[in-house]
């Protein structure tokens, strides 16, 4: 962690004024200027906790997951539509019928049905939900994979310390920080991570070959020149040699999975992704998030809905019943969100529309006591009624698993100062 | 002939720079400095040195072999001056400082409001392509209204559509370098902004609204004013338009995204204003933070007023930015770093040559390529980098340029330049996809605008516009049925089902352009609009295609391998055939960074150099990551330059000896030849690797700090 936060390589405008923060203000000045920064942070959550989760799973439904065709039952209302609800493995939880796997596994699970947003726009729900604080066009803000590495650092040295399997390439990623604490980006999870395979036609020892041939053919030119940035090249790739001939490696390829396993959790990119989720947890990167679209159901919701829930149901219910028979479940926080639940009025296309008003979220494992509904609606899914949850506080309670320290002010390049979770209250009743 | 060309340039490199006044005068005042600091200047930079950087920095890639040997063969005296005038002049400058620009202003191309991205990525290449002065770029930036198939640089404000705000901050910082986003919310904590000077500030540009609608108000040409808007005639026009309102949804739709509208709207305090000197919710009349007041004249607007203020030589920071902006693009830092966070204590580290550059930046009207001449035929840029790079906080006496690695764009564009070789003719093509759609909206906008809109409503119902009761309730009956279906387990019935139901409601949409355009303007319109897609891949050119062909020399290998054998011959044809093929997609792909999207996406070479996500001002990064290092070990990249297909490798085909081959290796990714002690290790490497020699050559150089860095 120290040398993720005192790496500065290079003189662009950023980290330039990382570096003069660092050298110039000093870490311990922090407090002083937190003074004058007219108590930004008074608000922030003092509450931490031994971890309970050393991993997390982030499994993200793109687009605004309808709350009442999933997670928030509301049997015998009009806006139910024609969803029927299940018994679940937990007493007096109900599900939509469209989670017929999930059910049996509600014994791990807490609902959360009281989540609010304030962006109703997907660009913006979805950086509000992964961020803690809203889109704008002056800072990007850190996902909470890049919050948890900052902090706590990598576990297995050769692998990233988070992982994020999606298309969509507006994840805030590291935000304002460096690169080091990026998430790595996989879109593909059958087909690993990119270019860590040799090429077909070159053997082990011709590409050795060559590796060894640029480092003669570079020794002039890197005598000549004491550069940081240079002096970073020669370290990546001795790193890339690494990963390409590490062990671990093998935690990026499928293929090691039996059929069974590929059967469990279903061959949808998603539900790979949360197959490969399982798999590079074991091998210690901590924070994966898996994303799944198509929930953006303005027309034929009770189609769509259906369709995008079989995946869900599939890929969710073999993970989480996989972790538990792995022993994993206890470290690893499994969570299921998206950036705003979907009108409970039926529109004229048999759709439901952006609702930020009223949605709903789970999370399971890693010291989350299941079987449990934090939060309520009113009848018909339309406001909140009791024990709101704003996305920081979401988030909060992932860093509350984490053990993160949710009141540690960090500035920006731009000496902004920021927390994770931008002041969120942990929901601590969720744990124990 | 080697040893020629290295004394040549040992000779030419004694006559080096400073054919300009202007330039000598930058040098007269960095050596003063070295004076006074008791510092040595460094040597004066090698052809080869000045050949690699002088292509990097103007036209964001290395030379071509052809280039370099034309270059470094030549006595020319003023040969350094001439090259410069030339690459200045080619469209490779444009397509180099668009991808900087672009960066700066976080230009995204395939975004909402697409369109709108790629005129606007258009106009920002055609500005740079005709050396518009940079105050007449950025008064246009600030002042156009309208559509963006009139003008791309609406895209300025489209950028932060719904986030007026935000915008005025990004704003200040970019053509000014001063941050003032955080007395957004409260009075700045480090610097002297109040939150009301934020508000002032913001008054200027609050009016250019980028709504994302349309534009079209069809109530208000019935009913322009409150009054009438109670007249039975304008209550019967909006029960009507509601009766379409579907239909017209389903037509505007496309024009979302496309017009900012100039109005005079202020902004009001948050409703968290906290301090004594205003009210929250009260409106804030606009005023310039620094400098002399903006005065409205005669016939301007409260914009264009701003714009001049902006743009004006007086502004005490707009010409000291874009002066500095340059010198560090040149020179590796700046003479005030950050270039974009001042305040009324930054000092430059050498203040006379600032206000020298300021000067010069002045002085020729904000001519870019003119600023930029100057400094690359100074003595000081045309030395070699400093043998370190400058300690964070460390004051830099310039004594040489520093040393940096390319920007992922200039990586990329060196690849391209490799595979397909002098790629600055087809540099920065407008977007004909984009244009013709544009052209197909405006049309539809034009239409829809002079259309009665009671007459919209006759011509909508009796096309039985998207919304009809009958045809929502046979979407309605369809969709349950699919559910029942499905619910039965019986997904293909239910797939087939939902197919026809995308289709129903896929009809109203016709429907609704025909009774907007006619039939024959609607199917018109699908075909421009829908007909193709925008995102540049570029590239095939005639001249892709004629290399696409089996080498000779490959043909007469396969005639000794198959020693009369047809068959075998075909064979082997065939496979050399297929492989050029895989060669011309190799070609078709290796389209310039500036002719992409911008950003690209996620996993794309670009991005995996540090591409910037254009979210945030000057995003980009080059720093060193691992996907880097993979990505040039295993990725496509060797390959593709080894293909015959490639520029470079037809080049090494040529060499005659397989010396001359190396040679030539060298001089295509380094810009030069291998010195004696390389000399002995190639040679070794042809003993033992005998016809893989070449390939591994290629590759490793591929993998070498000084392939990434300019010198």
């Amino acid at each position: 962690m120290k040398s993720l936060l005192a790496k500065s390589d290079e003189l662009s405008r950023r980290d330039f004024v990382t570096g003069m923060a660092k050298t110039c203000l000093g870490v311990t000045a922090a407090p002083i200027l937190l003074s004058n920064a007219n108590a930004a942070f008074e608000g922030s959550s003092k509450l931490k906790q031994v971890p309970t989760a050393r991993n997390v799973i982030y499994l993200y439904m793109s687009g605004g997951m309808s709350h009442l065709d999933t997670f928030n039952a509301q049997p015998g209302t009009e806006e139910a539509g024609p969803v029927k609800h299940i018994k679940t493995s937990a007493d007096g939880v109900l599900l939509s019928e469209y989670l017929p796997l999930t059910a049996q596994h509600m014994h791990h699970v807490a609902i959360v049905n009281s989540l609010a947003s304030t962006q109703g726009a997907h660009a913006q729900g979805n950086y509000f939900m992964h961020t803690s604080y809203t889109l704008r066009s002056t800072i990007k803000h850190p996902s909470m994979g890049a919050w948890m590495t900052k902090f706590q650092g990598r576990n297995n040295p050769s692998l990233p310390a988070s992982v994020v399997i999606t298309n969509d390439s507006k994840h805030p990623g590291a935000g304002f920080f460096e690169a080091a604490v990026a998430p790595l980006s996989i879109s593909n999870p059958s087909s690993g991570l990119q270019n860590s395979k040799r090429l077909a036609h070159l053997s082990e020892g011709d590409l050795d070959y060559r590796i060894g041939l640029a480092q003669k053919l570079d020794t002039e030119f890197r005598s000549q020149y004491d550069y940081a940035d240079l002096r970073a090249v020669g370290d990546i790739y001795k790193d890339a040699v690494k990963i390409m001939k590490s062990e671990d490696l093998v935690a990026f390829d499928l293929n090691q999975e039996s059929a069974e396993m590929h059967e469990l959790y279903g061959s949808d990119p998603f539900n790979q992704g949360c197959l490969l989720a399982r798999r590079l947890v074991e091998h210690g990167v901590r924070f994966v998030e898996v994303t799944l679209g198509g929930w953006d159901t303005h027309n034929d919701n009770f189609v769509r809905v259906p369709e995008n829930c079989a995946k869900l149901d599939q890929g969710l219910a073999a993970l989480l019943g996989d972790l538990d028979k792995r022993g994993m479940l206890e470290d690893t926080l499994v969570v299921v969100t998206t950036e705003f639940g979907r009108t409970p009025r039926i529109n004229q296309n048999e759709g439901r529309d952006h609702y930020p008003k009223a949605y709903s979220s789970i999370l399971a494992g890693g010291g989350i006591r299941g079987g449990q509904i934090y939060g309520k609606t009113d009848k018909g899914g339309h406001e909140v009624a009791e024990n709101k949850v704003m996305p920081p506080d979401f988030n909060a309670t992932i860093g509350y698993a984490l053990g993160l320290p949710l009141d540690q002010v960090i500035f920006s390049p731009s000496k902004r100062p920021f927390t994770v979770a931008d002041k969120g209250q942990p929901i601590t009743s969720l744990f124990g | 002939m080697k040893l020629t060309c290295a004394l040549i340039a040992l000779i030419t490199a004694t006559s080096y720079g400073a054919a300009i006044p202007e330039s000598a005068k930058i040098d007269a005042i960095l050596a003063k400095e070295w004076q006074k600091n008791g510092l040595q200047p460094n040597a004066p930079a090698s052809d080869e040195v000045f050949l690699r950087r002088i292509y990097v920095d103007i036209v964001g890639r290395i030379p071509t072999i052809e280039e370099a040997r034309a270059f470094l063969g030549s006595a020319e005296k003023d040969k350094r001056t001439k090259l410069i005038d030339q690459l200045l002049a080619s469209d490779g400058y444009a397509a180099n400082f668009f991808n900087y620009y672009a960066d700066i202003l976080r230009l995204q191309t395939d975004t909402k409001g697409q369109l709108t991205g790629y005129a606007y990525a258009d106009w920002l290449k055609a500005a740079l392509k005709k050396n518009q002065p940079w105050d007449s770029m950025v008064r246009e930036l600030l002042t156009t209204d309208g559509a963006s198939w009139d003008s791309g640089a609406i895209g300025f404000y489209m950028r932060d559509q719904g986030m007026q705000l935000d915008h005025l901050a990004a704003t200040v910082q970019v053509f000014l370098g001063t941050q003032i986003v955080c007395a957004q919310c409260h009075n700045h904590p480090f610097d002297k902004w109040s939150q009301m000077d934020y508000y002032h500030m913001a008054a200027f540009t609050y009016g250019m609204d980028a709504k994302k609608g349309y534009g079209l108000n069809l109530e208000s040409k019935i009913a322009p004013d409150k009054a009438s808007r109670k007249s039975p005639e304008a209550i019967a026009l909006r029960k009507d338009l509601k009766s379409v309102q579907e239909s017209v949804k389903e037509v505007s739709k496309v024009l979302r995204y496309t017009s900012i509208t100039e109005t005079d709207r202020l902004p009001t305090l948050p409703h968290d204003y906290k301090y004594a000197d205003a009210k929250p919710g009260e409106k804030v009349e606009p005023k310039t933070m620094f400098g002399h007041d903006a005065v409205q004249k005669d016939g301007e607007t409260r914009i264009d007023s701003f714009a001049q203020w902006m743009t004006s030589p007086e502004n005490p920071r707009f010409t000291l930015v874009i002066a500095n902006r340059l010198w560090k693009r040149a020179m590796g830092m700046g003479l005030i770093e950050p270039v974009d966070e001042m305040t009324d204590s930054t000092t430059p580290s050498n203040a006379e040559l600032m206000s020298y550059l300021e000067k010069l930046m002045v002085e020729k009207k904000y001519d870019l390529k003119g600023y930029l001449r100057v400094i690359f035929n100074s003595d000081a840029y045309q030395r070699m980098p400093s043998a370190k790079d400058v300690a964070l906080g460390d004051v830099y006496h310039f004594t040489g340029p520093l040393m940096r690695r390319m920007s992922a764009e200039q990586v990329w564009d060196s690849i391209a330049t490799l595979i397909k070789g002098n790629i600055d003719g087809e540099a920065i093509k407008p977007n004909l996809a984009a244009e013709k759609k544009l052209d197909a909206l405006g049309k539809l906008y034009d239409t829809l605008s002079n259309k009665d809109p009671r007459e919209l409503v006759a011509d909508i119902k009796a096309k039985g516009g998207a919304e009809s009761p009958e045809k929502l309730a046979k979407i309605k009956e369809l969709t349950e049925k699919s559910a029942e279906l499905r619910r039965q387990n019986k997904k293909e019935e239910a797939q087939a089902l939902q197919k026809e139901i995308s289709s129903l409601r896929n009809s109203g949409r016709g429907d609704a352009f025909a009774a907007v355009l006619g039939d024959e303007g609607a199917r018109e319109f699908q075909k421009d609009y829908r007909g193709s897609a925008v995102k540049a891949k570029g590239g095939k050119g005639k001249d892709g295609l004629v290399r696409a062909s089996v080498s000779r020399e490959e043909i007469q290998k396969i005639k000794e391998q198959s020693g009369g054998d047809k068959k075998k011959a075909r064979a082997l044809l065939e496979k050399a055939q297929a492989r050029v093929k895989q060669g011309s997609g190799i070609i078709n792909g290796a389209t310039r960074a500036a002719d992409l999207p911008s950003p690209s996406p996620r996993g794309h070479l670009l991005r995996i150099f540090g591409q910037s996500d254009r979210e945030t001002i000057e995003n980009a990064s080059r720093e060193a990551a691992v996907p880097q290092a993979l990505s040039m070990l295993n990725g496509p990249v060797a390959d593709a330059l080894l293909n015959d297909v490639s520029a470079f490798s037809q080049e090494v085909i040529k060499a005659p000896t397989t010396d001359a081959k190396m040679d030539t290796i060298f001089l295509g990714l380094l810009s030069r030849y291998p010195t004696n002690n390389e000399k002995h290790i190639l040679s070794d490497v042809m003993a033992q690797r005998g016809e893989n020699a070449k390939a591994d050559v290629v590759h490793a150089l591929l993998n070498t700090g000084e392939f990434l860095f300019v010198k």
